[in-house]
């Protein structure tokens, strides 16, 4: 389909996606396995699917994100599967809703295959090149603008600049405009969201320093190992070997780290330290030179992500704060300092690090900064993170006050798949909040906004008990099959995976046992020895854990669905998108301001606006039924 | 929201009156009718008497009870209308009975919003409609924070926190695993809920008892046929000053007026003698007299000193006057002193009387007077909460919170835990607004300190 790069106004292509990064690349992927023919445009080739900060994917609410990209059609999973080198199931202790999966990778495998990935990908053309503006006729984008002097057009353009708006980064009191260290700065954008009334704001996030692992004396941390049996993100019982190797076995790529299901993974270890009171020290007497306690940086970062300046200036009574040493890759001895993000100078950066325990001589072979940009307000966006001000232009990952990879690629996978719905002429598809973790990120970003970089926990989710991370596939299986995001083998055999659950919980609500109990009240006693039948036992351990699951935890499940029936009542009553809510009786000023601003779409996204009470709501029911 | 649930509320005014009426609309109607009145196919638009009898089998009241089919009410759902003798421990109690049946009640204009949405209301009122519902929804809110502002406010808004503070506690070791959150210990935990236990069990008391100051108190007269009930009732009622209005008991089996004493407002009941009998109608009189020890506020308990303690009497007595605000009356003084003090049930004082002294009543009322201001004191309850929703909905958080209580005491998993405890939460945010999901976060990262 794809005939290469063309330039042609009369032969737009479907979609343009602006960005390399984890939205991007899910942005253009997704859009391409809906037969849209997608440019992607990056600044730079070499940074495509780089991670920036940290190297994991997952953890806890991000974990379950993967999964559902991963039933969603989304590449993440099983990238993060071929790129991990240690694998860890978080709250492992805990009961299977909040159980998340996480994994340290190789960044440049986790990168290099991404890229391939898109490279072998018909129906996607790659390109290098900054994009410096919007082309806008008529209040709708048509295509987009180059560093070069090119112009690109598109039926869709899907926006992923990441935190590259206007950048500044800081490392003490020296400044430096880009993205990321190293990196280009896009400044044209801005000002044409101004120009198209795009409101933007600027948040703060920041990354701790790299150390060369030969200069860190290990011996003097405590060690990490990864799980005996790894728990991967992407679903293998329902995909097919080709389906689980399609770069491995179509392309050129030769790293195959995980080609079986091998459970004795050679997987890389970890270590943890921790800060010292001469840390402490260091950083209360030099904290007039770090440029988030001068006043230099003005956007909001993230509290659940603070530099270790923060965590001492508030937390500074406890004994030291705890420091995870990563591994970058398996081929490099970089070596990434969680829990030290900073914006100090360099010399106390140094200072900073040698205090701890382990790294009394640790070399930083790259230094720790903080980064400023600007974010689009994301309540200008439709559920479908199409904009309100301007047609057929999308916006997807940090651009929109987000932070994480996979809130990121999450973002990017619905705005791919809606860019190209809409190119294609085809209806939109919401995700909705009663379907996963994804539903809620979509929802709560263009419904409430964020005050900080936006990440996902999974207290944000109403129904938390129904999201874990197993059953993903099931929750979507909706969209899946209206949107075709997954092949007809595979969603045969998510089917076929449901009705065998239902049929194995219905047995075991039913079916008694020798004591005259059923199976089901065996597993809520905490009983699990010698009630299962044989036929149970052999099945993938995946569909086991959910039946057991299911029936376990019954009465609270029930609770939840209950809950969600509701929810969908309200989502049923649509709101028109041409709707007048100033000068309605009934209704308070307040209410109609912040309704004018979000256009809900549905009468369950007004009730979740804050500060719309239920009464405005019952106006609305009355006055949207009258229409 | 929810327009399935089967809605419930009092269409006339609180207090007294000769006739109350409430009205249920939604699809349990029928039901409610099968197992209230015992009619499976209730006669639309048909009046009929019925008892009233709650769940758990007592007689409520004798009601008229009409039912309206589907389309055809003003809400054009399925409608049931209840018309109950105006006295509002008896419509009380018929609304707890409904909520304990499913049935919701109703919202700010509800009844209204039903009629629009079914179509029972021309389309071109709609505005009227809309400003119907946000007046009365003003109105309760205005109401509400009236009743809001001063000391109960600033107890319900401290419940709130308390239990975000218990939220971020469980939500902190959900998200943050590699964070070094502290292991929460159990007992430490219990201690925290334990005073929100009884802060909610404290509210929905003194919700009692300003219901019971803003519509007077019940006194009853309770004791063996013949010890003299009914000569102390006429007693305490001789007095010109004392009598407001009367109210004649044809239908009940008990008499009940109004008095003032010590300023407050009182309804005294004059009740059926207890004993163990084979007549029936005499045996429902009996069981409306035991009913009436539980709701009411104080009880005259009227025994004859020259007869022996009928042991008959105590054991139907015993279990429910427990709890209860007991004045003993040895009646009869003038005779022959047989009657012994054993097996007398918790009280606050003994009187002899007897009906042929003339300060017989000034003796019992200055006692009453004194009992009035010793367990209801007016001056340290909050301010008032007399709506019925509100102390419903305290009751629900209450439930739940002890439903946490005991999760935590069986080592549920915090995602369990968590579930319950947002129930709680929920049903508090419907009285005095909701937090939502930032608020517990701010006060996590307030707490905690995040950031592997």
């Amino acid at each position: 389909m794809n005939s290469g790069l063309r330039r042609d106004k009369s032969k737009p292509y479907d979609v343009i996606v602006c960005g390399g990064g984890h939205a991007g690349c899910e942005a253009a992927l997704s859009a391409a396995h809906c037969n849209a023919d997608v440019l992607m445009l990056t600044g730079n080739l070499d940074t495509i699917a780089q991670m920036s900060c940290n190297p994991a994917i997952g953890g806890q609410a991000k974990g379950q994100i993967v999964r559902e990209i991963d039933a969603l059609g989304g590449e993440m999973a099983l990238n993060t599967d071929h790129a991990a080198i240690q694998f860890k199931l978080l709250n492992s202790s805990k009961g299977p809703a909040v159980q998340a999966p996480r994994a340290q990778c190789d960044k440049k495998v986790y990168q290099l295959r991404m890229k391939h990935v898109l490279e072998l990908n018909k129906n996607i053309s790659l390109f290098q090149g900054v994009v410096t503006g919007l082309i806008i006729v008529n209040g709708r984008c048509i295509g987009v603008k180059t560093s070069l002097g090119l112009e690109f057009y598109g039926k869709s353009v899907v926006v992923t600049t990441g935190t590259f708006l206007r950048a500044l980064m800081h490392v003490g009191q020296e400044k430096a405009e880009g993205g990321r260290l190293g990196d280009h700065v896009s400044t044209g954008l801005s000002a044409d969201f101004n120009n198209a009334g795009i409101e933007l704001q600027r948040f703060k996030t920041g990354t701790p320093p790299r150390l060369l692992g030969r200069s860190i004396n290990f011996d003097k941390m405590q060690t990490q190992y990864g799980d005996k049996k790894p728990t991967k993100f992407a679903f293998y019982d329902t995909r097919t070997k080709e389906e689980t190797f399609h770069v491995e076995h179509s392309g050129r790529w030769f790293h195959m780290e995980h080609c079986n299901d091998n459970e004795d993974l050679d997987q890389v270890t970890c270590s943890v330290t921790r800060t010292t009171s001469q840390t402490a020290k260091i950083i209360q007497d030099n904290l007039h030179l770090s440029p988030l306690y001068r006043g230099d940086i003005c956007g909001t970062g993230p509290r659940y992500c603070p530099s270790v300046e923060d965590k001492i200036v508030r937390f500074g009574e406890k004994d030291g704060h705890r420091i995870h040493l990563e591994p970058e890759g398996r081929n490099t001895d970089e070596w990434y300092v969680n829990g030290l993000s900073t914006s100090l100078p360099f010399d106390i950066q140094n200072q900073v690090v040698h205090s701890i325990p382990g790294l009394e001589n640790a070399i930083i072979i790259r230094p720790a900064y903080a980064v400023e940009y600007d974010y689009a307000i994301p309540t200008q966006l439709a559920r479908t993170l199409e904009s309100l001000k301007i047609e057929s232009l999308f916006f997807a990952g940090q651009i929109n006050g987000s932070s994480g990879y996979e809130e990121a690629a999450a973002q990017g996978l619905v705005a791919g798949i809606n860019s190209a719905r809409k190119a294609l002429g085809q209806s939109s598809v919401i995700f909705g909040r009663d379907k996963g973790y994804i539903g809620v990120l979509i929802d709560d970003l263009v419904t409430k906004g964020t005050t900080e970089p936006y990440r996902m926990f999974t207290s944000r989710a109403e129904y938390r008990l129904l999201f874990n991370h197993s059953s993903s596939e099931i929750r979507y299986l909706d969209n899946i099959k209206e949107c075709q995001l997954l092949s007809k083998s595979r969603i045969s055999a998510i089917e076929k995976k449901q009705e065998l659950i239902d049929t194995y919980v219905n047995l075991f609500q039913t079916q008694r046992i020798a004591n005259g109990n059923t199976i089901a009240d065996e597993l809520k006693r905490g009983n699990e020895d010698d009630v299962f039948p044989e036929k149970f036992l052999v099945l993938h351990d995946d569909i086991k854990s959910e039946i057991i699951y299911q029936v376990k935890y019954e009465g609270y499940l029930v609770r939840e669905l209950k809950n969600i029936e509701k929810l969908k009542d309200a989502e049923k009553i649509k709101i028109p998108h041409d709707f007048v809510y100033t000068g309605i009786s009934g209704l308070r000023k307040e209410s109609a301001e912040k309704l004018s601003l979000v256009k809900p779409e549905t009468l369950a996204q007004a009730n979740r606006i804050s500060g719309v009470n239920p009464s405005d709501i019952n106006v609305l029911m009355v006055l949207i039924t009258k229409k | 929201m929810h327009q399935k649930d089967t809605i419930v509320s009092l269409a006339t005014n609180a207090g007294e009156s000769a006739l109350g009426i409430i009205r249920i609309s939604g699809a349990l109607c029928k039901t409610l009718s099968r197992d209230i009145f015992d009619t499976p196919c209730p006669t639309p638009r048909q009046t009929t008497l019925k008892t009233y009898r709650s769940v758990n089998g007592k007689i409520i009241d004798q009601v008229i009870f009409v039912y309206y089919d589907l389309g055809k009410s003003f809400t054009g759902e399925e409608t049931i209308e209840i018309t109950f003798h105006g006295n509002d421990i008896i419509a009380e109690k018929i609304l707890e009975d409904l909520i304990c049946r499913k049935c919701r009640l109703a919202e700010p204009g509800e009844y209204t919003k039903r009629a629009f949405l079914n179509g029972k209301i021309d389309l071109t009122q709609a505005e009227s409609v809309a400003e119907i519902i946000a007046a009365k929804s003003e109105k309760e809110l205005e109401l509400a924070q009236h009743q809001l502002r001063g000391s109960l406010s600033k107890a319900l808004c401290n419940l709130q926190s308390d239990l975000i503070n218990l939220q971020c506690r469980f939500e902190a070791s959900i998200d943050f695993p590699e964070d070094e959150i502290k292991e929460h210990n159990k007992t430490e935990i219990i201690n925290l809920i334990t005073p929100i236990v009884f802060k909610f069990k404290d509210l929905i008391e003194f919700s009692k008892i300003n219901t019971v100051i803003s519509r007077g108190f019940s006194i009853a007269l309770i004791g063996p046929p013949n010890v003299g009930k009914s000569s102390i009732f006429n007693n305490l009622l001789h007095e010109k000053r004392a009598i407001v209005n009367e109210q004649p008991g044809t239908t009940r089996d008990y008499l009940t007026k109004e008095l003032s004493i010590g300023g407050f407002r009182v309804e005294l009941f004059d009740t059926a003698g207890i004993r163990n009998t084979d007549d029936m109608l005499e045996s429902e009189g009996v069981q409306s007299s035991i009913n009436l020890i539980d709701s009411a506020n104080v009880i005259l308990l009227v025994l004859d000193c020259s007869l022996p303690y009928p042991t008959d009497f105590y054991e139907k007595i015993k279990n429910s006057i427990q709890k209860q605000v007991v004045v003993i009356i040895e009646n009869k003084s003038d005779l022959n002193t047989v009657l012994e003090r054993n097996n007398y049930p918790p009280h606050f004082s003994v009187l002899r009387t007897s009906s042929k002294d003339s300060n017989c009543s000034d003796t019992i009322r200055k006692e009453l007077e004194l009992v009035l201001a010793n367990y209801f004191n007016v001056d340290e309850s909050p301010s008032i909460l007399v709506n019925k929703r509100q102390s419903h909905l305290l009751g629900v958080s209450l439930t739940h919170i002890e439903e946490v209580k005991s999760l935590v005491e069986l080592s549920s998993n915090e995602e369990i835990i968590l579930q319950e405890l947002q129930l709680c939460l929920d049903s508090l945010n419907l009285i005095i607004g909701s937090k939502d999901n930032e608020d517990m976060l701010d006060e996590l990262f307030k707490n905690f300190c995040i950031g592997k």
